[in-house]
C-alpha cells in the first residue's frame, strides 16, 4: 500500500470565543492517496471550512490545533514553522476557493499574475509564459495569447474559475484542495469543471480534495467520500457505496431530503429535524444523537467510534453491525 | 438578572472601552456644567470689581479674575452654557435642514441631486469670515447671528454625508423590497434609510461639537458672536489676548475646557464609529 | 390571472469618460427580449435558466420594479405597458408579493421581525392587531420569540421563512419567488420547499419560482420556462419538459446536472459559456452552443410555436423523440 500524500490523524480544532471553546473539529481521520479524489460532504457548521484552513495553515487567529497530525510530504503540517508552510503553499498544495472573483488581484492581468504564481520555478518569463498558454489549452480556455494581457474583471465566473485551477495546476500540486469550487457556477459550467477536474487527476496524477455541499458533483467526480457533522466525521465509503447504501443514520437523512430525489412529487420531502449542536458545549455522546430518529441511551451517553463494515466503509454509530 | 433597556446598553458598550469611557464623561459634565452654571458660579460673572482686577487664583477666586475683576470660574462655567448652547442648536439646525436634503439628492430624482450639489458647493466656497461679517452688517451680533453662520455653512457637510450613505443604501436588498410592497418615497426616505444613515450622521454630529464650539470662539473673539456681559470662551480668549502681558493665566484658563472637550468629544466620536459602523454597513 | 405579453427590457450602462474618447455611445443592452408567459390563479410556474438568462429580471418586470420598453403586463384585467404610473402599478404590489434571492439583505437591518412582518399591513394602511406578527411567525413554523430578533440574528433559513412571513401579511395573488433555496443547506432547502407546497395548498396561492435548481422546479411547478440570454426557448407541463425536452438548451441544461448516481457518469453536454449580453447573436440565442446548429439558425430567430397542447417552443429545428 502505497503512502497517503496527506493523512490526517484525530485532528482537533477550536476556536476561542467569549462564551468559551468551539470545538469546529473533533477527532477526525482522513487521507488521501496519490491520484485519488476525496469528497467532503456536510451541511452549514460541519468543520469543513476549518479542516480546509487547518490543512492549509490558514486558520484564524482565535483557533487552536488541540491534538493531531497532518501529514504532507513526510512532514506534520501542525505546528510547523510559518515560512516552511508557505513554501508548500503553491509548492505542492495548491487551493481552489468558491469565489473565482477574489482568486485574482483586480489590478493585475492575468498573464502577469500567473507568471508570478510560477516565482519558484528557475525559468525565464517567456518560459513561464509558453507554460501559461499550454495550461489554458488543458484548462479549456481558448485564445491564450490574448487572454495574458486581459483583466480579471474582464473575465465571467466560469472562465475565472477555470484560470484558479490553471493557476494551481501550474505549481505541479500533489495535492490540490478545491473549497466548493462550484457553488457560485451555472449548472453547465460545474459539469465542466467536474470534467476538467477529473481529466487533471487523470492526466497529471494529482489528488484532489473536494469539499461541497452539492451532493451531485460529489457523486460525479469523487473516488471516496467522508461526511461530516458537527466536526466529526460519522461516514466513509467508496462514493458508489455512499449513495446507494448509506449506513450513518446523518447520511441516510441527508440523501433522502436532496430535493434531487425523485420519488413521489407530492409527498413533503423528509427533513431533519432541530438544530447543529451548540459546539461550545458538544453533547458527549454521538453528536447527532439529538436529532437521530434511532438514537438510543447509548448513544446519548457515549461517543461512538467507527465501525468498519467493509473495506474502506466505515460509519461512527452504535447502531450498525459490520 | 434584569434586563436592561436597549439605550442603557448602548452606553455600556461606550464605556466598555477607556477612550469611549473618558468621552462620556465629559460629555456628561460638560453638559450638566452648562446647564447648572448660573447655581453653581461663585459669583455673578457680570459682576464687575475694577478694584481686583487681573488679580492670580486665590481663595477668593479660585482662576482669578480678568481684566474688569470678575470672576474667572465664574465666566468660564457660564461660558460653558453659551458653548453648548450654540453648538447644540447650529449642528441640529444644520442636521435637520441637510439630512432631508441629502436623502432626496440620493434616493430621489436625480436633477434634485445634482442641482443641490451644486448649490452646496457654492456654499463651500464662499468664505465664512467674510459671510459672518455680512450677517452682522444686517443683523447685529448676538447668539442668533453666531448660529446662523456656523449652521449654514454646516449644512453640505451633513448633506453629502447622508447622500452618499443613501446613493449606497438606496441598492440595498430591502430598499427593493420595500418597493416590491409598494411602500411610497416618504416612506422608504424616513422609515428605511434615514434610520440606516444615522449612525455615520451620529458619528460626525459628536465629532463636530468641539469644532462648532471652537467656532463659536473664533467667531466669538472676532467679536462677531456673543456680546458683552454674557460670557463666552471666546472673549475670555480675546480679552485673555489682550493681557497676556500681564497675566497668562486668562488665556491658560478659557483654553483649557476648550481643548478637554475637544478630546472629550472626538474620543466620544472615535467609539461611536466603532460601535456604528461596522454594524451598520448594508 | 397574470400574464406577461411581448416584454422588452432594457437597460443603458452608464457613461463612461474613456468609452466617450474613444467615440463610443455606450449600447443599450436587451435584457429581455420578446417574452411572453403567464400564470394562472394558484398555479406553479418555474422560470429556469442560467446567468444571463434574465429570468431575475423577468420576475421584477411582473411586479412593477422593473418597467419595460415594450409590451405589456396584463394584471387582473388591468393593462400595464412601459408609461404606466405609480398609482396604476399600486394594485400589483401590492397583490403580488416578491421574495428575494438574498434574504437577510431583504431585511431592514434596523428593524425587528415583528416589524418586519407587519410592514405590508402598514404600507397598505392597515392597522395590524396587535397579535398580527405571531400568527404570521405561526404560519411559517417560526417560533412567536423570534419576533424580537434583528434579522442579522437570523439563521439561512428562518431569514427566509421571515420574507415568506411577510408576505402572507396581506395575502397575495402570486408570489414571485427568486431562488428561495439558493444558499441554504440541503435539509433546510427541504423544509422551505415543503413550507412554499403546504401554503399554496393551504392558501390557493400561485407562484413564479425562479431557480438555477432543476430539482426544485421539478418539485414545485406544474409547468415550466426554460430562459437563454434573454428569451424563453420552451414552455409547457413540467413533466413533460423533464422527460422530453423539445429544445437543444433543455435538453442539455437537464443533462448537465450532476446524477447523483455516481454510475452514470457522462462528458459535460455543452461547451463553452454563456455569451455575454454585449455579444448576443443575431438569429438564434444558442446558435454558439447548439449542437444542431445549421445555416436558418444563424440567419433567423425563430418564432414562438405551440408545438403540443399548452408546449411552446422557439427552434427551428426542434427535437423529436429522443431516447435519451
Amino acid at each position: 500500500m502505497t503512502a497517503p500524500v496527506l493523512g490526517i490523524e484525530d485532528l482537533s480544532v477550536s476556536y476561542t470565543t467569549p462564551h468559551g471553546p468551539l470545538q469546529a473539529v473533533s477527532g477526525v481521520d482522513l487521507s488521501v492517496g496519490p491520484g485519488e479524489i476525496v469528497g467532503i460532504i456536510g451541511e452549514s457548521g460541519c468543520g469543513k471550512s476549518t479542516l480546509v484552513a487547518a490543512i492549509m495553515g490558514m486558520l484564524p487567529g482565535s483557533a487552536r490545533i488541540g491534538s493531531g497530525a497532518i501529514r504532507f510530504g513526510g512532514r506534520d503540517l501542525v505546528g510547523l514553522p510559518r515560512e516552511e508552510m508557505r513554501k508548500l503553499r503553491g509548492g505542492g498544495l495548491a487551493l481552489v476557493s468558491q469565489n473565482p472573483m477574489t482568486a485574482f488581484n483586480p489590478v493585475h492581468t492575468i498573464g502577469r499574475q500567473l507568471t508570478d504564481f510560477q516565482h519558484r520555478e528557475g525559468v525565464s518569463n517567456a518560459v513561464k509564459r509558453a507554460r501559461i498558454t499550454d495550461m489554458f489549452d488543458q484548462v479549456g480556455i481558448t485564445d491564450p495569447s490574448r487572454r495574458l494581457h486581459a483583466y480579471p474583471h474582464e473575465f465571467s465566473g466560469g472562465m475565472l474559475q477555470r484560470m484558479a485551477i490553471a493557476a494551481a495546476l501550474l505549481t505541479r500540486p500533489q495535492l490540490i484542495i478545491a473549497d466548493e469550487p462550484t457553488t457560485a457556477l451555472d449548472v453547465t459550467l460545474e459539469a465542466q469543471i467536474i470534467a476538467l477536474l477529473r481529466r487533471t487527476r487523470d492526466e497529471q496524477g494529482c489528488s484532489i480534495l473536494f469539499v461541497s455541499h452539492h451532493l451531485g458533483a460529489v457523486a460525479q467526480l469523487c473516488d471516496r467520500v467522508l461526511v461530516m457533522y458537527a466536526g466529526v466525521v460519522v461516514e466513509a465509503a467508496p462514493v458508489a457505496e455512499l449513495f446507494r447504501h448509506p449506513a450513518h443514520p446523518y447520511t441516510q437523512r441527508l440523501l433522502a431530503c436532496d430535493p434531487a430525489l425523485d420519488a413521489g412529487g407530492d409527498q413533503p420531502l423528509p427533513t431533519i429535524a432541530g438544530q447543529v449542536p451548540n459546539l461550545v458545549n458538544p453533547p458527549e455522546g454521538c453528536r447527532f444523537a439529538p436529532r437521530c430518529l434511532c438514537a438510543t441511551g447509548r448513544c446519548v451517553r457515549e461517543r461512538p467510534q467507527p465501525v468498519e463494515l467493509a473495506p474502506a466503509h466505515a460509519a461512527a454509530c452504535h447502531l450498525v453491525a459490520p | 438578572m434584569p434586563r436592561f433597556s436597549a439605550p442603557l446598553r448602548f452606553l455600556q458598550r461606550i464605556a466598555a472601552d477607556p477612550a469611549g469611557l473618558f468621552g462620556l464623561v465629559v460629555a456628561v459634565l460638560f453638559t450638566i456644567v452648562a446647564l447648572l452654571s448660573n447655581e453653581i458660579s461663585p459669583y455673578d460673572p457680570a459682576h464687575i470689581a475694577v478694584i481686583h482686577r487681573l488679580e492670580g487664583p486665590s481663595r477668593a477666586h479660585l482662576l482669578g479674575t480678568d481684566q474688569l475683576g470678575r470672576d474667572t470660574l465664574s465666566r468660564i462655567l457660564v461660558g460653558s452654557r453659551t458653548a453648548l448652547g450654540v453648538s447644540v442648536v447650529s449642528i441640529l439646525l444644520a442636521a435637520t435642514i441637510g439630512a432631508p436634503l441629502g436623502l432626496l439628492a440620493g434616493y430621489g430624482p436625480r436633477w434634485f441631486g445634482t442641482v443641490l450639489l451644486l448649490l452646496l458647493d457654492i456654499v463651500n466656497s464662499l468664505p465664512m469670515i467674510m459671510f459672518a461679517l455680512a450677517l452682522l452688517v444686517l443683523v447685529g451680533p448676538g447668539f442668533w447671528t453666531v448660529v446662523g453662520v456656523i449652521a449654514f455653512f454646516s449644512v453640505p457637510g451633513y448633506a453629502r454625508l447622508i447622500r452618499a450613505q443613501t446613493l449606497s443604501l438606496g441598492q440595498s436588498g430591502f430598499i427593493l423590497a420595500a418597493r416590491a410592497m409598494g411602500a411610497g418615497l416618504g416612506r422608504i426616505l424616513f422609515v428605511h434609510l434615514l434610520p440606516n444613515a444615522m449612525g455615520a450622521l451620529l458619528v460626525v454630529v459628536t465629532m463636530d461639537i468641539p469644532s462648532v464650539i471652537g467656532l463659536e470662539a473664533g467667531l466669538s473673539f472676532l467679536g462677531i458672536g456673543i456680546q458683552p456681559p454674557t460670557p463666552s470662551w471666546g472673549s475670555i480668549l480675546n480679552d485673555g489676548f489682550s493681557f497676556i502681558r500681564n497675566t497668562p493665566d486668562l488665556v491658560i484658563f478659557a483654553g483649557l475646557p476648550l481643548v478637554a472637550t475637544t478630546i472629550g468629544f472626538t474620543f466620544l466620536g472615535e467609539r461611536l464609529r466603532q460601535i456604528l459602523q461596522p454594524k451598520a454597513a448594508p | 390571472m397574470i400574464a406577461a405579453e411581448h416584454l422588452g427590457v432594457r437597460v443603458r450602462p452608464g457613461l463612461s469618460a474613456a468609452a466617450l474618447l474613444r467615440g463610443h455611445l455606450p449600447k443599450p443592452l436587451d435584457i429581455l427580449i420578446d417574452v411572453s408567459l403567464a400564470i394562472a390563479p394558484g398555479e406553479t410556474l418555474a422560470l429556469v435558466g442560467e446567468s444571463g438568462s434574465g429570468k431575475t429580471t423577468l420576475g421584477r418586470t411582473l411586479n412593477g420594479l422593473v418597467r419595460p420598453v415594450t409590451g405589456v403586463v396584463r394584471f387582473e384585467g388591468e393593462v400595464l405597458g412601459p408609461r404606466a404610473s405609480d398609482r396604476q402599478l399600486r394594485p400589483l404590489r401590492h397583490r403580488v408579493a416578491m421574495i428575494f434571492q438574498d434574504a437577510v439583505g431583504s431585511l431592514d437591518p434596523r428593524l425587528r421581525v415583528r416589524d418586519l412582518v407587519t410592514e405590508p399591513l402598514r404600507i397598505q394602511r392597515i392597522r395590524p392587531e396587535p397579535d398580527a406578527a405571531e400568527k404570521l411567525l405561526a404560519q411559517v413554523g417560526l417560533p412567536e420569540a423570534l419576533a424580537e430578533r434583528y434579522p442579522h440574528e437570523l439563521s439561512g433559513g428562518q431569514a427566509r421563512r421571515v420574507t415568506v412571513a411577510r408576505n402572507l401579511a396581506v395575502p397575495p395573488r402570486l408570489i414571485i419567488c427568486d431562488e428561495p433555496t439558493a444558499g441554504l443547506d440541503v435539509s433546510v432547502q427541504a423544509e422551505i420547499v415543503n413550507l412554499l407546497v403546504e401554503l399554496q395548498r393551504r392558501l390557493a396561492i400561485a407562484y413564479l419560482v425562479i431557480t438555477h435548481d432543476l430539482a426544485v422546479a421539478r418539485r414545485m411547478s406544474r409547468r415550466i420556462a426554460v430562459m437563454y440570454l434573454g428569451s424563453i426557448v420552451e414552455t409547457g407541463p413540467t413533466a413533460e419538459v423533464f422527460a422530453q425536452p423539445r429544445h437543444p438548451y433543455s435538453r442539455a441544461l437537464f443533462l448537465a446536472e450532476p446524477s447523483r448516481d455516481p454510475a452514470q457518469r457522462h462528458p459535460p453536454p455543452l461547451d463553452g459559456e454563456v455569451p455575454s449580453l454585449q455579444q448576443r447573436p443575431s438569429g438564434c440565442v444558442f446558435q454558439t452552443r447548439c449542437p444542431h446548429v445549421q445555416d436558418l439558425c444563424r440567419q433567423a430567430a425563430p418564432e414562438e410555436r405551440e408545438i403540443a397542447p399548452g408546449h411552446l417552443l422557439r427552434c427551428h429545428f426542434p427535437l423529436g423523440e429522443d431516447p435519451a
